[in-house]
């Protein structure tokens, strides 16, 4: 089963996940991601997602200046960021359980 | 300044064209995201690098900004009209254009004839069609030079079809929606039989409805053949929609003209001269002398003096009670105030005053409705030695006679 098309529906889930610790901007989210083992992820999909979830009030935003290139745009996880991530934390959960459960035999 | 910047800066010019009917802040945003990643990036590939490099690690500056839309849920660049797009894409949009409002329209017209036939069951309505045939054989010719993708790819189609999708989703609407799509398949059957059952109606009315039978029955077989497989092919639209627009209209035409027939059962059953209700708005009868209504009676007597208070009955002692008239002050129009048989009725006018009170002067603007009490002509009466003469209307008699309130001069019969 193609990584790429599993990663549709939890990538909103995943980047609110590597938020939870620390802000990052763009190319942030995107290095913590493959780092934890999300090499599929393609960049493009990465920064959209986080105007989404910007745009859908789960993240805010401020620039910091940088010494050397452009300044970057750091994103946070607010109130309802966190709230949403718990959740849709708890669905994962059950569903990856659900999923475990029917495979238990066939894996 | 090195190539370093300009291998980034080109790669994101063609992201930012790719993404041109975005809000231009939304863009700024997205590129502020990116702008970092590629300067290290090109970092990374070092000195000299150059777009290619960037396309072979990134993707083409198009796809990645397909991605960037997809994920970040921004609407498809056809559905949104861009500056950028709409220049070179408007020469092209006419066609289907007129191919789709085509359709639309004369499936409205057909709806409307067809619904005019059907009330007064009568073909020679549908001919009023033939003059829509040109609209839609270019509507149609257009549709199969061009094919169907740039009609759905028109905006307004666009819309229609995402207004569709968000009632689908909808838990309500649907569920209605829902509802009727399970009944498409019934529906294309109701077209034929409707049809079929349309023509015979109308060959019992006419005979020149022969000669539209046979249209009617290829009509009725293209519903049942053609109805099932629009989903799979739009074009097919071309004759699903107006036959469906015609059976809608015909339908309502025949329920319209069903009212019609039971509503004149019933008038004719109980007078069968009225045709017309001879009530007023306030349910009181009117008084009509052959087809003209009237509003007043004046009366006077043998020496020609108008009589003032004269009350009204009936050949059976019943009073020919009217509806009075008044002057509402503060709006000024013309209201109910009782209802009696006493005539003559003062005369209300109604009409505009001005700041000065002047009575429908040039400034008037606010209306205004005024009562004339008196008669406002005069009647010659014939002596009875005398043969018959005819009342005229002559020089005011009363004092207030403008000559603007002096109804039309009209014979009255005497014996």
């Amino acid at each position: 089963m193609e990584i790429s098309q599993l990663l549709k529906g939890v990538l909103d889930l995943a980047v609110l996940a590597v938020l939870r610790e620390e802000d990052g901007y763009g190319y942030d989210v995107l290095r913590r991601l493959r780092s934890a083992g999300l090499n599929e992820v393609g960049d493009a999909s990465v920064y959209g997602t986080l105007r989404r979830l910007y745009k859908a009030g789960l993240l805010t935003s401020y620039v910091v200046p940088s010494e050397e290139g452009p300044h970057r745009k750091y994103y946070s996880l607010n109130e309802p960021g966190r709230l949403r991530l718990a959740e849709s934390g708890k669905t994962w959960q059950s569903f990856a359980s659900t999923m475990n459960g029917l495979l238990g035999e066939a894996a | 300044m090195s190539d370093k910047p300009t291998a980034v800066r080109v790669y994101l010019a063609r992201v930012r064209t790719a993404l041109a009917d975005l809000p231009a802040s939304e863009i700024e945003e997205i590129l502020e995201d990116v702008r970092p990643h590629l300067a290290e990036l090109e970092a990374e590939l070092g000195e000299g690098a150059r777009v290619e490099a960037l396309i072979e690690r990134l993707g083409t500056p198009e796809s990645y900004a397909a991605e960037l839309r997809a994920s970040g849920g921004y609407p498809p660049p056809s559905e949104g009209a861009t500056q950028v797009l709409a220049t070179t894409k408007n020469p092209s949009l006419a066609k289907p254009r007129i191919a789709f409002w085509g359709l639309v329209l004369c499936a409205l017209a057909l709806a409307l004839f067809a619904f005019a036939a059907a009330v007064q069951v009568n073909p020679d309505g549908l001919l009023g069609a033939l003059l829509f045939l040109p609209v839609f054989l270019i509507s149609l010719f257009l549709l199969l030079k061009g094919g169907i993708e740039p009609v759905l790819a028109l905006p307004e189609v666009g819309w229609l079809r995402q207004t569709l999708n968000k009632g689908r989703q909808q838990e309500d609407s649907g569920k209605a929606l829902n509802y009727l799509a399970s009944l498409k398949p019934a529906w294309w059957i109701v077209c034929a039989v409707v049809l079929v059952a349309f023509g015979l109606l109308l060959m019992l009315r006419s005979r020149g409805a022969v000669l539209l039978l046979p249209f009617l029955f290829v009509a009725g077989g293209a519903a049942v053949w053609a109805g099932p497989r629009v989903g799979r092919d739009r074009r097919l639209l071309w004759v699903a929609v107006p036959i469906s627009a015609f059976v809608i209209g015909g339908i309502l035409g025949g329920f319209g003209a069903a009212v019609d027939l039971i509503s004149n059962r019933n008038s004719y059953s109980s007078s069968p001269s009225y045709y017309q209700s001879p009530s007023d708005r306030y349910g009181n009868d009117q008084l009509s002398y052959g087809n003209r209504e009237i509003e007043n009676v004046y009366a006077f007597d043998a020496e020609g003096k108008p009589l003032t208070e004269v009350y009204l009955y009936d050949e059976e002692g019943r009073p020919i009670t009217l509806t009075r008239y008044g002057c509402e002050r503060s709006s000024g129009t013309k209201e109910k105030i009782g209802e009696d048989n006493r005539f003559p009725r003062p005369k209300i006018e109604q009409g505009v005053t001005d700041d000065q009170g002047n009575y429908n002067g040039y400034n008037g603007y606010r209306s205004s409705c005024r009562e004339e009490a008196g008669v406002p002509f005069s009647a010659a009466i014939p002596k009875v030695t005398a043969p018959p003469a005819t009342t005229t209307p002559s020089a005011p008699a009363t004092p207030s006679a403008p000559a603007t309130t002096t109804p039309p001069a009209t014979p009255t019969p005497t014996r």
